[in-house]
C-alpha cells in the first residue's frame, strides 16, 4: 500500500517544509510514500493523505487538519503525547512535526543561551514540559498511522527501518582529553583538586603522578580498553576525534588539548579503523562553516584513508552563529557522512525524535541526497548523580533505554574514552553502561550498529520507500 | 562443576592470598590467575585507607596506627610458610597479572576475558557490580567475623570492645559491604592466654580455610548458602587508638 500526498493546497512558500516533514512521518510510518501536485497522477485506488483540504471524491483517503494560526504544545490522544499546533478543537501534527524538526519549538519560550549559543538545559522547552524523553515526532507519526488504519479498517504492511521488532543500538566516544599525563591534564586536575576541593579531581591527579612515575599507562589512555570490553558486550563504536585547528576552522579555548596529527594518535586511530571500528570527527567549537567541516575530515582522510566520516560537535555546539538546521547544511556541504550532535544536554530527545532525522529534506529538498542526524539520547555525565540532573539518572537512562528498546527505536550512546578509568574524576562512570550493556545482552532484540551503518541503513530504507516528488 | 575457572583478586602478595591459592591446590582446584595490585594499586589502597582514618579520627590518628602496628607483633609459627605468588605461580602454572586500578575499565576488559567461574576476593578493597557479575557462578569474600553481625573493618576488635562472638564468614558478594548470602562460617573461641594479634593471625588462617572451603562448595555444587540479613547486623569503621586499647585489654581478661 502506497500513501499518496495530495498536497495541491499547500501554498509554494511552506511545500518545501511541509514535504520534508511529511517524509520524515512516512518513514515513521513505515508505508511507501509520493508526493502530488495534482489529482491526475493518482492512480484511482491510491490511498491518499491530504493537509488543510478534503480528500477528493471517489479517492480514498486520509485528511489532515492544518492550523495556521495556534499555540504550539503537546496533546494527550490516546495515551500519547503529541506536539501539534492547535486552534479550537483543531490539532495539527505537521505544523507541530515542522516544528519540531526545525527546531522552532526551542524559541517559544525564548530560553537563555550561554556562550556557545546553546539553550541551558533547564530552560529548554521540552524539559519544562517534561517531554524531553518523549519520542513526540514517532508519537505523531504513530497518531497518523492510527487514523490511516482507521480510514482503512485494517491494519498496513508496513516496513521497518531494521528488522521488526528490534532496535538498534550505536555506542561513541568523544575523544576529549585521553591522556591525563600530560601537563595539561595534571595542572588542570591538581587546580581542580587542590584549589577548587573537587575530591574526584584530587584522585585523578594522584593516579596520573603515580602511573607515571611508575611507568604505566596513561589511565586515560582507553581505546583499546574500550575495543576490549565492546568485543565482550559485542558491539563496535566509533571515536570521534578532535583534529585541531585548520585555516578555517580555529581553536577554541574549550577545545581538546592533543595533537591529533602526532604519531601517536594517528597510529591509534589506524588502529580502531583497521580493527573495524569507526572513526569520526569531533568537530572544534568554532567549526561551522562546510568549507571548515571539509578541511576536518581530510585531516582524517589523508591519515587513515576512510572515506565516509561523521562525527559529534564538542560541547553539542551546533547552536553557534547558526541555527541547528543551518549548521547541519553546512555539515552536509562539507561532505560529513552523518552526524550526532543533536542532544539537549541531558538524557533524551532534543527535537522529539528518537530515530535519526534527515535536516537536508528542508534545505535541498526531498529528492536530493539525504543527510542524516542520529540524535544522542543518552550520554555519560547524564546518568551521574553527581551532575545533580536528577534524583535517579542511572534509573531514568534504563527506563529510556527501555523504551527506546519497546519501540524499536534507535540508541547513541555516548561515553567518553577517559571515562573507562571509571575512577578519580570518572568515578563510577562505566556503572550506568554496565546495566544499559546488561539490558542490551539480556535478549536478542537489539541490533548494535556503528553509527555509519546506522545511517546508512536509514538511507537505504528511505530510499525504499519514498517514490517520488510530483508536486 | 569439572574445571571452575577460579580468579583470585588481592592488592598485595600475602600470607592471605597464599593461603587461599594453596587450599585451593589441596582441594583438587588449580586457581586460572591471581590479580596482584601494582605498584599503582597500592599506593592508591593506602591512600584510601588513609583517608578513611583521617575521616573518622583525623591526621593525627594516621601517625598513631602507624606506630601502632609497627609494635603489634604476633608470636611466629601461626601464619603457614608459603611461597610468594609468583613463585606459586611458576610452580603451579597459574598466571599472575597486575592491575592498577581494580574497578578501572582496563582492569574489568582483563578480568572478564578470562571469563571466571568464581571470583575469590582475597583483600582487594570494594568492588563494583561490573566486577561482581564478571563471575558466572559467583564472586567470594571472607570476613572475620559472624554475618549477619559485624560488617565493615576492625571486627574483630569492635567484637572484642563489644563482647560478641568471634568467627569468620565466607559469603557471597553484593555491591554493598559484607551483605551477601552467607556460604559457610565457623565461630572462633580465643585460646587461653592468646594474644589479640595472634588471635588475629589465627582469625586470617580461619577465614582463608573458609573461603576455600566455600570456593570447594560453589565449584561441586554442595553450597548452602543462608540469608545475610544485614537488618540484624551492625556496620562498623576504623578504630582509633583509645578503642584499639579498649578492644586489647578486653581480649586479654578474656584470654586470661
Amino acid at each position: 500500500m502506497n500513501l499518496f500526498f495530495l498536497l495541491d493546497h499547500v501554498p509554494n512558500s511552506e511545500i518545501k517544509e511541509v514535504k520534508a516533514a511529511l517524509y520524515e512521518i512516512a518513514l515513521r510510518i513505515g508505508l511507501p510514500f509520493s508526493f502530488h501536485k495534482s489529482v491526475d497522477d493518482i492512480p484511482t485506488d491510491g490511498f491518499i493523505v491530504t493537509y488543510g483540504t478534503p480528500t477528493p471524491s471517489k479517492f480514498n483517503g486520509l485528511e489532515l487538519s492544518k492550523v495556521t494560526k495556534g499555540t504550539f504544545d503537546s496533546f494527550n490522544v490516546n495515551e500519547k503525547r503529541l506536539w501539534a499546533r492547535s486552534a479550537d478543537d483543531n490539532i495539527d501534527v505537521i505544523a507541530g512535526s515542522i516544528n519540531l524538526l526545525t527546531f522552532q519549538h526551542e524559541k517559544l519560550n525564548n530560553p537563555e543561551r550561554d556562550s556557545k549559543g546553546r539553550i541551558l538545559p533547564i530552560n529548554h522547552i521540552l524539559y519544562e514540559k517534561e517531554l524531553l524523553q518523549t519520542p513526540l515526532l514517532e508519537n505523531n507519526a504513530a497518531y497518523i498511522e492510527e487514523l490511516i488504519k482507521l480510514k482503512l479498517g485494517r491494519d498496513t504492511k508496513r516496513s521497518y527501518p531494521w528488522e521488526p521488532g528490534t532496535y538498534v543500538l550505536a555506542m561513541t566516544h568523544d575523544v576529549d582529553g585521553p591522556e591525563s599525563h600530560s601537563r595539561f591534564a595534571r595542572i588542570r586536575s591538581a587546580f581542580l583538586g587542590f584549589l577548587k576541593k573537587n575530591k574526584f579531581e584530587r584522585d585523578s591527579f594522584f593516579h596520573a603522578g603515580w602511573t607515571k612515575k611508575y611507568n604505566k599507562v596513561d589511565p586515560y589512555w582507553n581505546f583499546k580498553v574500550w575495543m576490549d570490553l565492546e568485543r565482550q558486550w559485542g558491539i563496535k563504536s566509533a571515536f570521534y576525534f578532535y583534529t585541531g585547528e585548520t585555516k578555517n576552522g580555529k581553536r577554541h579555548k574549550n577545545d581538546p588539548h592533543y595533537d591529533f596529527l602526532s604519531a601517536e594518535y594517528v597510529g591509534v586511530a589506524n588502529e580502531i579503523n583497521q580493527a573495524g571500528w569507526e572513526v569520526g570527527l569531533h568537530y572544534g567549537i568554532n567549526v561551522d562553516t562546510s568549507i571548515a567541516y571539509s578541511e576536518a575530515i581530510e585531516r582524517i582522510r589523508s591519515k587513515i584513508g576512510q572515506e565516509k566520516i561523521g562525527g559529534r560537535a564538542h560541547y553539542w555546539s551546533i547552536d553557534r552563529g547558526h541555527s541547528p538546521l543551518e549548521t547541519f547544511n553546512e555539515m552536509n556541504d562539507g561532505n560529513v557522512h552523518y552526524d550526532t550532535s543533536i542532544s539537549p544536554q541531558r538524557l533524551g530527545f532534543r527535537n522529539g525524535s528518537m530515530l535519526p532525522v534527515s535536516p537536508s529534506l528542508f534545505s535541498k529538498g526531498v529528492t536530493a541526497p539525504l543527510f542524516s542526524v542520529l540524535p544522542t539520547a543518552i550520554m555519560d555525565a547524564y546518568c551521574m548523580k553527581r551532575y545533580g540532573l536528577s534524583e535517579s539518572p542511572k534509573d531514568d537512562a534504563l527506563k529510556l533505554f527501555r523504551q527506546i528498546k519497546k519501540s524499536n527505536g534507535m540508541i547513541i550512546l555516548d561515553w567518553h574514552v577517559r571515562t573507562a578509568h571509571n575512577l578519580g574524576a570518572w568515578q563510577g562512570f562505566l556503572d550506568p553502561l554496565h546495566e544499559l550493556m546488561t539490558e542490551f545482552n539480556n535478549d536478542d532484540s537489539g541490533k548494535a550498529m556503528l553509527p555509519s551503518e546506522i545511517a546508512e541503513s536509514w538511507k537505504r530504507y528511505a530510499e525504499n520507500l519514498f517514490r517520488g516528488d510530483h508536486c | 562443576m569439572e574445571k571452575p575457572r577460579i580468579i583470585i583478586l588481592t592488592t598485595y602478595d600475602s600470607h592471605y592470598p597464599r593461603m587461599i591459592i594453596d587450599g585451593l591446590m589441596q582441594n583438587g582446584f588449580v586457581t586460572k590467575a591471581v590479580f596482584m595490585g601494582s605498584p599503582v594499586a597500592r599506593r592508591w589502597f593506602q591512600l584510601k585507607s588513609v583517608r578513611s582514618v583521617i575521616k573518622r579520627h583525623g591526621y593525627l590518628e594516621v601517625l598513631k596506627r602507624l606506630i601502632d602496628r609497627k609494635k603489634e607483633t604476633a608470636p611466629p609459627g601461626i601464619l603457614p610458610d608459603l611461597p610468594p605468588i609468583k613463585e606459586m605461580s611458576t610452580n603451579h602454572g597459574f598466571e599472575l597479572k597486575e592491575y592498577d586500578f581494580i574497578n578501572s575499565g582496563r582492569f574489568m576488559a582483563e578480568l572478564r576475558s578470562y571469563q571466571p567461574d568464581i571470583l575469590i576476593l582475597a583483600g582487594c578493597g570494594v568492588v563494583n557490580a561490573m566486577t561482581i557479575s564478571s563471575a558466572s557462578v559467583g564472586c567470594i569474600n571472607g570476613h572475620p567475623a559472624l554475618l549477619p553481625g559485624a560488617r565493615g573493618v576492625d571486627v574483630i576488635e569492635w567484637n572484642s570492645i563489644k563482647g560478641k562472638q568471634f568467627g569468620v564468614t565466607a559469603h557471597i558478594v553484593e555491591e554493598k559491604v559484607d551483605a551477601g548470602a552467607i556460604v559457610n562460617s565457623t565461630i572462633v573461641t580465643p585460646k587461653k592466654a592468646e594474644t589479640l594479634a595472634g588471635f588475629k593471625n589465627r582469625m586470617t588462617v580461619l577465614q582463608a580455610q573458609e573461603v576455600v572451603k566455600a570456593a570447594t562448595d560453589i565449584a561441586n555444587g554442595t553450597q548452602k548458602t543462608r540469608q545475610n540479613d544485614v537488618s540484624q547486623s551492625e556496620l562498623y569503621f576504623v578504630t582509633n587508638r583509645k578503642e584499639r586499647k579498649d578492644a586489647k585489654r578486653k581480649f586479654e581478661m578474656l584470654t586470661r
